[in-house]
């Protein structure tokens, strides 16, 4: 099945327009931002988990490199902000390839493990880092805002920030639709509904597999990179555990490769999360529990919701 | 030098002997239902728990009575959690996928649990054995000689049981051919979740014998399951004598690791070791496939 591109630009006008009802509200308008920032890495994160059927927990990981290159790139080297995010997610781009080219021959199992100690040996590596100025166990501080033909981005008024993500969110979601309806997308769902019969006719996932978790690092780092400027802080706190629980309560709710239903499901724990927080320690607990009871009982999430919606819909039309 | 070199390498061995327990546990289910656990590091913590709680609740509590409190807790705990994720899952399309995120959310959801119940503060066991012995100009403290001691009669009374057992052999059965082990009418998911408790008991066992050692965090776990993932992919998934030799292996290197370049690059020197597996040796030393 072809996704089309009609939906999201809807979306997309919808968004564009949002900042006219909700402009004074500064704390909607960074939850506002930081959805766009997160579903930019979550719909990289459910083409390659959904899609490719690639067991990554790397996607934080890799978001996080994003974050620290370009923050200090642009802090220590000195680079405009705006080069340094772009050299900064080529940077976790490649760390990306580095650590798909072994793991991505193997089984899945070895591809989680591997994205997973990714994930935690970064901890160790930002503490060791801190000779050269990665802030050790603390954080980085005071990095340079986006600034663009001379124009410094406040760091008080979010409109321009908004605009920025938005664009980025969106310019992620086309490249993402682009490659699910091309070769690529549709050599991977053959890969998953029959593999044997796919791979004796020729279809070579591995290069492909390899093409699909660059580009989603490399839009992941974009987003780190981003997300590094926005706050003008960034710290280890983001690759915690209660964090990453999140991130997967947003993956598995809203359904491994059910294209929109990610997107949707950012948005609405981005929102419930900040309402969550005076549960503190419950908080990871109940996203735990979030997590087992979606995947099982609900296997296809938001976007399966979606697609029967839809669905039925179009039948409803066509009979009347 | 020379003896300090010695202790390094005999306390690689007693920290090799526990991620032994560990790893063999982690190879033993994934071997028998390909089922891969992410919640195993928590079962470790929960274990070690277990096992700090019984000191603190009674005075007269003793390391014999707490692991014959603890081996029939830890089974029973794996028993159910391998009934409520696990089993449901199975019966999907892509159950491995769906399997290591729901076990990762659990772990999760373990580790918080404990950082509720019993605090973030680090918390200690009492030693297996006090004192130390000394040869020759070497000294070694009892506890770790005592961890030693326990790691190898778990390892060689699994083995027994594996080997000799009515249950260890139909174990064995459908690791080997699942189809064939249902056709002759093997009870599958009763393997399985009998699987799966020993495991969740040789997790505790570990949680407890590494607890001797270094202090007991909620989010500890998380380590040794990291550990225990590398030793099993070197010693070839599903085998447990190359577990065994690969927890010694990494086990003493990372010793070695720890003392030269200081424990912050425990956690990359893993790292680093499971790509050169997965570069040079992706099968393992002794895998079954």
């Amino acid at each position: 099945m072809k996704l089309s591109y009609k939906n999201t630009i809807i979306a997309f006008a919808v968004m564009l327009f949002l900042p006219l009802l909700i402009h004074d509200n500064s704390f909607l308008m960074h939850i506002l931002i930081m959805s766009c920032l997160f579903s930019v890495l979550l719909v990289g994160w459910d083409l390659i988990m959904g899609y490719a059927g690639i067991f990554s927990f790397g996607q934080i990981a890799i978001f996080t490199i994003g974050a620290y290159s370009s923050a200090m790139l642009s802090k220590i080297v000195g680079l405009p902000p705006l080069i340094s995010i772009l050299v900064g997610s080529l940077i976790a781009c490649g760390v990306g390839i580095i650590v798909a080219l072994p793991s991505l021959r193997l089984a899945g199992i070895y591809v989680a493990m591997v994205t997973f100690l990714l994930h935690e040996a970064l901890i160790s590596m930002i503490r060791i880092g801190r000779v050269i100025g990665t802030g050790g166990a603390t954080s980085i501080t005071g990095i340079p805002p986006l600034s663009f033909l001379g124009y410094s981005f406040p760091s008080i008024e979010r409109l321009p920030w908004y605009y920025v993500s938005l664009t980025l969110a969106f310019l992620s979601y086309f490249v993402f639709i682009r490659i699910i309806n091309s070769s690529y997308g549709i050599s991977f769902v053959a890969l998953r509904d029959a593999e044997d019969l796919a791979k004796s006719v020729g279809v070579d996932d591995y290069r492909s597999k390899i093409i699909v978790f660059a580009m989603a690092a490399l839009f992941a780092g974009l987003a780190g990179g981003f997300y590094a400027h926005y706050m003008r802080l960034v710290s280890v706190r983001i690759l915690g555990l209660d964090n990453f629980i999140l991130l997967l309560v947003m993956l598995i709710v809203g359904g491994l490769g059910k294209f929109p239903g990610v997107i949707v499901a950012t948005f609405i724990f981005t929102i419930l999360n900040e309402y969550m927080r005076p549960l503190e320690v419950f908080r990871p607990i109940l996203l735990g529990v979030m997590v087992i009871v979606a995947i099982i009982y609900m296997p296809n999430g938001i976007g399966g919701i979606i697609n029967f919606i839809t669905t039925k819909f179009r039948r409803f039309k066509r009979i009347s | 030098m020379f003896n300090q070199l010695i202790s390094i390498f005999a306390n690689g061995i007693t920290i090799s002997s526990t991620y032994a327990i560990v790893a063999i546990g982690l190879s033993l289910v994934y071997g028998v239902s390909k089922t891969f656990n992410y919640a195993y590091g928590s079962f470790a913590t929960v274990g070690a728990y277990i096992t700090w709680l019984l000191f603190s609740m009674f005075d007269w509590m003793n390391y014999p009575v707490a692991i014959m409190v603890m081996i029939p807790f830890m089974f029973l705990f794996g028993i159910a959690i391998e009934w409520l994720i696990p089993r449901p899952l199975r019966k999907n399309e892509n159950w491995e996928i769906t399997t290591v995120v729901a076990t990762l959310g659990l772990g999760v959801l373990l580790a918080n649990l404990v950082l509720f119940l019993f605090g973030p503060y680090t918390k200690a066991l009492p030693e297996l054995g006090g004192g130390t012995v000394s040869i020759g100009h070497v000294q070694l403290d009892w506890n770790r000689i005592v961890i030693l001691i326990l790691a190898i009669l778990i390892v060689v009374g699994l083995k027994l049981f594996l080997k000799k057992t009515y249950i260890g052999m139909s174990m064995r059965a459908v690791a080997q051919d699942i189809e064939g082990a249902r056709v002759v009418g093997m009870k599958i998911n009763h393997i399985f979740a009998l699987t799966f408790g020993i495991s969740t008991v040789l997790a505790g066992l570990c949680g407890m014998l590494l607890g001797t050692i270094y202090f007991l965090t909620p989010s500890g776990g998380w380590e040794i399951f990291i550990k225990a993932f590398v030793i099993v992919a070197l010693g070839g998934a599903g085998s447990i004598d190359g577990a065994l030799y690969a927890a010694f292996i990494l086990g003493i290197t990372e010793s070695f690791v720890q003392f030269t370049l200081g424990p912050i690059w425990v956690m990359p020197f893993w790292f680093i070791f499971l790509m050169a597996v997965l570069i040079f040796k992706p099968r393992g030393l002794l895998g079954i496939r």
